[in-house]
């Protein structure tokens, strides 16, 4: 018994590293995104945007949004007040936040992002689009596409991609845009997504793709000041052609009732600071775009 | 400069390695001594990037051209082996401070001075780029200050690597505020963008700040990419070139040759500096001759990040300075005898009598004094806890104060922040503007320690707290002295392993406390221990907490682990007690408060708790301690009162090491996490990259029963 419990303490004690390194990279170094899904199925997420962009950054040190209240031990009071410095201010026009499905779908089109608008070269992902369904998380880690929930009046994905080039294999990119019936709803989204990898930290995408070792966190609200709210999610990413084990970001915002996504799942040749670059890049037109649909 | 490492080799080549000047990601900055006396400043490369042929060939043909670099204000490569294993590279010594040193603790150059600075480092440039290179890292680290003008370090060598790649260090510590757009995004760069750090420096030079702020890195880099500078401060004249140097596009900034014609200017005469720094670079410059007695001054040695400098002369160093430096390097060891002065005072008895007042009588006066800040919550949400600390920190210096031998006398000066963020500014604000204090305890809750921590690097003035733990938290100055919200739970897992239990039912109440907690043991029991996680989500301040119990115990779960605070593990408790769940549960030192039992009231009973307070009435070795405190407060020494007063008395053991005749914030930053400690409630022992507390004894198991916490000390096994 105490040689079982020498070495599993040793062992979580190498999983602590681990992890703060992961918590870490997280935090210091970026941001990122994330759609799940797989080669056609994923995660609806949508996006959009061009190029404008605000000089918001994303990244990096996560804190909890939602944690006004936290125990901290001894430290008490934890939260994360709103009213840090850069804190973002905008307040949604109420006539231009949409209320019905074809309002939404107008808003969600028109934040999304082309190849060209992401970053020069990129190129659509095949299939392209996906539109008008959910993804649903089971009990049994495997993600699925259902109709939207009542509380979704649009979700409008794009895919796509870095073309393989020499020695860099193929980078896969999807951008989403959602819009939700309220902000509560929106939020909830924000809140289940990183609950999501608590409950499964390996994920199947379907069509032998899947996600290991997946870590999120929300971004402290003084170091968003390009949206609402901000999630970070980072980990492994297999699929066919992967040539092993690659690099994957998710990262999710929120404006008012619209969250953004942007997922990237890594290819040969490409290490976490080449995806989180591009998913920041991503997330930030997108999020340029959204508030120029809600002005 | 900071003592060597095991690792560092005490010879390279035939240089005599004196000491390490900084550590980076590539490899360590080592200072050295040719056979003739001259110093030199060698970058050791790393063996692991060594190895990479590419990066081999990179370093190779980098230090030829820079052997071609030849300016006043250019550092002159003197000797370079890029075969060797570890390859190396050997620049001339300047002892003078980073331009960071001298704007980050002091204030802005005058306008006189930026446009000397930036005529120099044109100047420099232009050299660098006429050998056909591109430097790369200009940034204030890089610019070391000398009398006659400034002198730009570390061009380009070993570079090729790190402008693409950030660490994870540089991440949180680093400072990518002086990246061009095409860095940030990773394009293709060429002497423009040379150009375009050297405008941020010279805004920094003007102002203090970096012109796209400070924060995250890819905030920074983002700003840097789309913003436009932040150049409010910079003297009108300045303006313009600096706004082209800063242009996004690269076409439209100015050449250094440019620059360097628009900006050149008759300095003859007149010190290009402004009288503060121009005492500085000499009084450092003086003691850095008397080398390797290397004294502390109001700036001090370059950091890591200042990578090498340089001096042009080669001084001659007599030998007994040689001994005072070896003493010096052995400061860490020394530290942990000193601790041992603690046991025997407090067992004396002695103990009353306020702060300071032995600090005032007689023989103390003629001691140098030493400024430890204390910034606390004394009156807001977790005043209890900050008063214990208060009063440990008072204890604690006191102790050392009635101390015969004691080289110095330490002077705590108290702050209250009650908790807030705005009055914990204000509170750092107190501190980092008082050259006499040297480290601060605090702050007491996460909040305010989180909203300062910028505050306090800037300062580079180390800050030690006993109370938050946040994993977020981490910078060159913070000094977690306990372990953090996560490693709090590695004894949890070895408990939940010595019994034998699975199917374990993880609780996350959706704060960022809690999933700090959760995430780190959810991983350590599935990935470590290849054990089954019930990961249930009960968001903070739910309605049906009996609903949710009943479910959760359908599962069947071996044990149950809530991670959040009281408020929610209270109302849990109550909720589990009417399901007849039996098996273990335990929560955090987030519910390591009076108010679990109260709220909890019987269904608080058999809970198990973590937390890094120790219990100095149960634990042996805060036994002296307890019997002081109430000797003197004529109470119970409370939760933290014992940890602050270990993390004073760690401080002062630290100066105490370092055996010499002053000291300065910045002389403890790079020391202070070298140090171990033998504390009253536990070891102190650091990372030395993140500031985080690797002891192993510094987590505390007690069992709630008839409305008490009652002590269980460390041992999971003995639970």
């Amino acid at each position: 018994m105490v040689s079982v419990h020498t070495v599993r303490c040793s062992v979580v004690m190498g999983t602590a590293a681990v992890s703060a390194v992961a918590v870490l990279t997280a935090c210091g170094g970026d941001g990122s995104a994330s759609e799940r899904t797989g080669e056609g199925g994923g995660r609806p997420a949508s996006a959009g945007a061009e190029d404008a962009v605000r000089g918001g950054g994303d990244p990096s040190d996560g804190s909890n949004p939602d944690a006004e209240a936290s125990g901290e031990p001894s430290a008490g009071s934890s939260a994360d007040p709103q009213e840090g410095g850069d804190a973002y201010d905008f307040t949604p026009d109420p006539k231009k936040v949409p209320k019905s499905a074809s309002q939404a779908r107008k808003l969600t089109r028109n934040a999304s992002l082309e190849p060209a608008d992401w970053t020069p070269g990129m190129v659509r992902h095949d299939p392209y689009e996906t539109a008008g369904t959910w993804p649903v998380l089971a009990d049994s880690c495997v993600w699925s596409r259902g109709g939207m929930p009542g509380h979704v009046l649009d979700s409008y994905t794009r895919g796509i991609d870095v073309p393989a080039k020499g020695d860099r294999g193929r980078v896969q990119g999807s951008v989403t845009v959602t819009v939700h019936r309220t902000v509560e709803d929106a939020d909830r989204e924000m809140k289940d997504t990183v609950q999501e990898s608590f409950r499964c930290p390996g994920q199947e995408l379907g069509g032998g793709q899947r996600l290991d070792g997946l870590m999120s966190m929300h971004l402290d609200r003084k170091d968003v000041n390009n949206a609402d709210a901000t999630l970070f999610e980072a980990g492994k990413y297999t699929g066919p052609g992967s040539g092993g084990q690659q690099e994957y970001v998710w990262t999710k915002s929120r404006i008012g009732p619209v969250t953004t996504a942007v997922s990237v799942k890594g290819a040969e040749g490409y290490g976490t600071t080449d995806l989180l670059r591009l998913a920041a890049e991503a997330g930030a037109k997108l999020l340029y775009r959204v508030e120029t649909e809600l002005k | 400069m900071e003592p060597l490492h095991s690792s560092d080799p005490a010879r390279i080549a035939g240089y005599r390695v004196l000491g390490r000047l900084g550590a980076g990601g590539m490899g360590v900055v080592l200072l050295g001594r040719s056979r003739g006396g001259a110093l030199v400043a060698i970058k050791l490369i790393r063996a692991e990037y060594a190895g990479d042929a590419a990066f081999r060939a990179r370093f190779r043909r980098e230090v030829s051209i820079a052997r071609q670099v030849r300016n006043r204000w250019a550092v002159p490569v003197v000797d370079a082996d890029t075969e060797a294993p570890a390859p190396w590279l050997a620049t001339e010594f300047v002892p003078g401070p980073a331009l960071s040193d001298a704007v980050g603790t002091g204030s802005p150059l005058p306008e006189r001075s930026v446009r000397a600075l930036g005529g120099m480092l044109a100047e420099a440039l232009e050299a660098v780029h006429g050998a056909g290179m591109v430097h790369r890292d200009v940034k204030p680290g890089n610019v070391l200050l000398g009398l006659d003008g400034p002198r730009l370090i570390d061009f380009g060598i070993a570079r090729a690597l790190d402008d693409t790649v950030l660490t994870a260090t540089d991440a949180v510590i680093g400072s990518p505020g002086f990246l061009s757009p095409e860095q940030a995004q990773g394009r293709r760069i060429g002497p423009p963008s040379d150009i375009f750090s050297l405008g941020c420096v010279l805004a920094y030079a003007a102002t203090g700040r970096r012109p796209f702020g400070s924060g995250p890195v890819e905030a920074m880099l983002f700003r840097t990419v789309y913003d436009p500078p932040d150049l409010d401060g910079v003297p009108a004249a300045l303006l313009p070139l600096v706004q082209a140097c800063l242009s996004k596009d690269t076409e439209s900034r100015p050449t250094a040759a440019q620059i360097r014609t628009r900006w050149a200017q008759d300095t003859a005469g007149q010190s290009w500096l402004p009288a503060p720094v121009t005492h500085l670079i000499a009084s450092r410059s003086t003691q850095m001759l008397r080398l390797p007695d290397i004294e502390s001054t109001q700036f001090v040695a370059p950091r890591s990040e200042a990578g090498a400098d340089t001096r042009p002369a080669a001084p001659e160093t007599p030998a007994p300075g040689r001994r005072r430096f070896l003493t010096y390097t052995a400061a860490g060891g020394a530290v942990l005898a000193a601790g041992g002065a603690t046991t025997a005072w407090l067992t004396g008895g002695k103990g009353d009598g306020g702060t300071g007042s032995r600090g005032d009588s007689g023989r103390t006066k003629t001691r140098p004094v030493l400024g430890i800040g204390l910034q606390a919550d004394l009156s807001g949400a977790l005043s209890t806890q900050g008063r214990a600390q208060s009063r440990g920190a008072r204890l604690a210096v006191d102790a050392h104060n009635a101390r015969e031998d004691a080289p110095f006398t330490l002077k705590l000066t108290t702050v209250d922040d009650r908790g807030d963020e705005a009055r914990a500014l204000a509170a750092a604000r107190r501190f980092t503007d008082d050259a006499s204090v040297v480290a601060v305890l605090g702050a007491t809750s996460t909040a305010a320690a989180g909203a300062v921590l910028t505050a306090y690097d800037e300062a580079a003035l180390s800050v030690v707290s006993v109370t938050d733990g946040d994993t977020r938290h981490i910078n060159r100055v913070f000094l977690c002295a306990r372990p953090n919200n996560a490693m709090q739970m590695v004894p949890v897992s070895s408990y939940l392993g010595i019994h034998g239990l699975d199917d374990i039912a993880l609780i996350d109440n959706e704060t960022e406390y809690s999933r700090q907690v959760t995430r780190f043991l959810s991983e350590g029991l599935r990935t470590g221990g290849n054990l089954n996680v019930l990961a249930e989500t009960l968001p903070s301040g739910s309605e049906d907490y009996v609903a949710y119990a009943r479910q959760l115990v359908a599962k069947r779960p071996g044990a149950v682990v809530h991670g959040g605070g009281w408020q929610d593990v209270a109302p849990f408790a109550r909720a589990l007690a009417q399901t007849g769940y039996r098996g273990p549960k335990i929560a955090t030192q987030a519910a390591h408060d009076p108010r679990f039992l109260r709220e909890a009231g019987e269904a608080s009973n058999g809970w198990l708790i973590v937390s890094t307070a120790v219990d100095p009435s149960s634990a042996r070795s805060a036994g002296a301690f307890a019997q002081a405190f109430r000797d003197r407060f004529k109470a119970a020494a409370p939760p933290f009162a014992a940890e602050a007063y270990d993390a004073v008395r760690l401080i002062a053991a630290c100066v105490e090491g370092l055996d010499r005749e002053s000291v300065s914030r910045q002389d403890l930053v790079p020391v202070l996490r070298t140090t171990t400690y033998e504390g009253v409630s536990k070891p102190y022992a650091f990372d030395k990259e993140n500031g985080w507390y690797t002891g192993d004894r510094g987590v505390f198991f007690y069992r709630a029963k008839d409305g008490r916490f009652r002590f269980l000390d460390t041992d999971p096994a003995e639970v």
